[in-house]
């Protein structure tokens, strides 16, 4: 049985998945990169995920509308929201709808890595930032 | 981590309200007792740092403008540093007026409750009251707009106003303990940085203002931008002094400094 | 059972809150209805009403007497629309309007300009005209209210609670005023359910004097209707005929006096 955390992150621009994908494998993540969120939602109804991480402003579908699918389908994951044109309104509204946290761009991979962690903790799943050094 | 922060012109009543939601929260408290501290840490003359978070710089008050708003950025640094700390009610230390924009913190005005009072007032009659209450009105008005360029009774300045001659305090200790668990209120990363931006904003003033005077600076991201302003001769002087005295701040990512022509004094200076 | 008014500036979300707390608290809820029933009842155009509620008096305005008189028709109707409790005002002044029952919990929705500018563009205006059209609306409600009462509507003493609606979402509002609502400061004891009645007679009174005796004060408590005029008034024979117009038309009076002379009560209408 795995104990790797299962992360999605869906972000339009390609940059980003290949930024942050690496630096989320190293927390014995598996992490899964889409672009098109179509298909990102199409993951979502065959695979349950603990975490997934998702830009806002997309064009076919918002991050929003993630999030209101990803809750519909399992209330327990964590969604932690992303973006480049972070308003104080939409950060608030993300969180009414039940994100987990909201993030602006740009942010270091680090960023994104402690909240990972502040996530699995909340799920009951801690995890070691940095689980290599100690081996 | 959430924060609530109270402002009222009824002390008893803002004292009585804050602890209580404190107490019910399991939130910390932050109240003009922090004044000693800070008066301690900065090595102040604490009698006059409380004067001046009341009083505007007068001469005769032996309070000068420079030192005036030297004292005021000592209290803005450390309740910034407080608020970023744990869940927090804070009263008492104006951070009503410079703790804006932050999704997390949840800033209330207590209005009215006078009839509420204390036995020692009760012997006053109604118009000596009212006279009071507006002479102390029109005083912090005066206050906030030299310090913060905010009229502190400005419902524009707060979330929520609660009018405690009919809501009566145990209901609006009640009705903020719920405000405080909604969801848009939580604590995220992006509100988080905001506010680890003011307080190093503030920590950038506050080294500034030791030995400087017209300092405005604002930080996003480790970006601080300092503003100022002197007469053209000193420009280069006061641009090199901020970046040499800027620099000793932790935080700083990358710093830039705006300067203006003074014009008034630069007017003044040339009909000598 | 609750009266709450909820009053805002334009474009403020002001009227989402008043629904959601009204279906919330299963209360009646009304705004234009009152306009709509003052000028059944009293024969007055509904725009001119509107005007009198919303317009400040102008400069040359011959006629502050006949603002006066339409505002008393509009808190007559008002009053008695409220008497039964557990309604939701969100028109035009009701924090001053009903301002003389304590029980009545008065809340106002505040909102930053720029949101309430890009609501007022959803309805097809450009940036600059919504911008002028809210400021403008603003302005006038601020002239209107210290004018008539000299009062600032963004004077948060004039109100039980003010919530920011950017701050709070207007599902976070209402739940703030449903639980407000519940408290006992706004219950409608039997003893509220009473001054709500006496001031809707006192208020009807009104409406039979305001026209030819503007001045006159009315109070009624348990039914007496007390009416403060001066001597030379109450002795015309037109204030009599009136008088007994009152008594014929309300039979919820108990007693009528007629008191000269003396000055008029801070709450009388």
């Amino acid at each position: 049985m795995s104990n790797l955390l299962e992360i999605l992150l869906l972000d339009d621009e390609a940059i980003v998945g290949k930024r942050l994908k690496p630096a989320l494998e190293k927390m014995n993540c598996n992490v899964e990169v889409f672009q098109d969120p179509q298909l990102a939602v199409g993951r979502i109804n065959e695979k349950e995920f603990d975490i997934v991480v998702t830009d806002i402003y997309m064009d076919d579908m918002d991050g929003m509308q993630v999030l209101d699918i990803v809750h519909e389908k399992s209330p327990r994951t964590k969604v932690i929201m992303i973006t480049g044109y972070a308003m104080i309104s939409l950060a608030r509204d993300a969180m009414e709808k039940g994100a987990f946290d909201f993030i602006a761009k740009p942010f270091k991979p680090d960023d994104l890595r402690v909240v990972i962690a502040k996530a699995a903790k909340a799920l009951g799943s801690p995890i070691d930032l940095n689980p290599l050094t100690r081996e | 981590m959430s924060v609530l922060i109270l402002s009222s012109e009824n002390k008893e009543l803002e004292n009585q309200i804050a602890q209580k939601i404190a107490e019910r929260l399991g939130y910390t408290t932050l109240d003009q007792q922090f004044y000693n501290e800070i008066a301690k840490k900065y090595t102040l003359d604490s009698k006059k740092l409380m004067d001046a978070m009341i009083i505007t710089p007068s001469f005769l008050k032996r309070m000068p403008s420079k030192q005036w708003y030297y004292y005021l950025s000592c209290v803005e640094v450390e309740v910034l540093a407080r608020l970023l700390e744990d869940n927090c009610v804070c009263w008492g230390l104006a951070a009503h007026l410079y703790v804006v924009v932050i999704s997390h913190v949840l800033k209330v005005r207590l209005i009215g409750g006078h009839s509420l009072m204390s036995p020692g007032q009760v012997n006053m009659n109604e118009d000596k009251i009212k006279k009071i209450i507006a002479e102390q009105e029109r005083s912090r008005e005066n206050w906030s707009m030299t310090a913060y360029n905010r009229k502190e009774a400005d419902p524009g300045l707060y979330d929520m106003v609660i009018n405690l001659d009919q809501v009566q305090p145990d209901e609006a200790v009640d009705t903020l303990s719920t405000t405080m668990g909604y969801p848009r209120l939580k604590a995220m990363t992006y509100s988080k940085n905001n506010l680890a931006d003011r307080a190093l904003a503030a920590r950038v003033k506050n080294v500034l203002l030791k030995s400087l005077t017209d300092i405005q600076v604002d930080a996003q991201n480790g970006t601080v931008v300092v503003t100022t302003a002197s007469v053209k001769r000193e420009k280069s002087k006061k641009i090199d002094t901020i970046k040499k005295i800027a620099a000793q701040v932790e935080g700083i990512g990358y710093l830039e400094v705006h300067w203006n022509k003074d014009m008034l004094t630069e007017a003044a200076m040339s009909y000598r | 059972m609750s009266i709450i008014t909820i009053s805002r500036g334009s474009s403020s979300m002001g009227k989402a809150v008043a629904e959601k707390v009204a279906a919330k608290l299963e209360c009646d809820i009304f705004s234009r209805d009152l306009l709509f029933k003052t000028s059944g009842r009293f024969h007055v155009p509904q725009k001119t009403l509107e005007k009198a509620i919303h317009d400040a008096p102008g400069i040359f305005e011959r006629y502050s007497h006949t603002k006066k008189v339409y505002l008393t028709y509009i808190r007559a109707i008002l009053t008695e629309m409220v008497a039964g409790g557990n309604i939701v005002y969100y028109g035009l002044a009701g924090h001053l309007l009903l301002d003389k029952l304590p029980h009545v919990l008065k809340v106002r929705i505040t909102a930053n300009l720029d949101g309430r500018v890009k609501r007022k563009m959803t309805e097809g205006f450009s940036e600059k005209k919504a911008r002028d059209m809210i400021l403008a609306d603003d302005d006038q409600r601020k002239k209107w209210s210290r004018k008539i009462y000299d009062a600032d509507p963004n004077d948060c003493s004039l109100y039980d609670l003010t919530v920011c609606i950017d701050k709070l979402s207007v599902e976070n509002a209402v739940d703030c005023i449903c639980r407000c609502a519940s408290r006992k400061a706004f219950e409608s004891t039997s003893d509220c359910v009473r001054q709500s009645k006496d001031l809707s007679l006192a208020w009807n009174a009104k409406v039979l004097l305001v026209e030819s005796f503007p001045d006159v004060g009315i109070t009624c408590e348990y039914g007496n209707l007390l009416i403060y005029a001066t001597e030379k008034e109450a002795h015309t024979t037109k204030f009599k005929k009136i008088l007994d117009d009152i008594k014929k038309e309300n039979y919820d009076i108990y007693n009528l006096e007629v008191h000269t002379g003396l000055p008029v009560p801070a709450n009388a209408v």
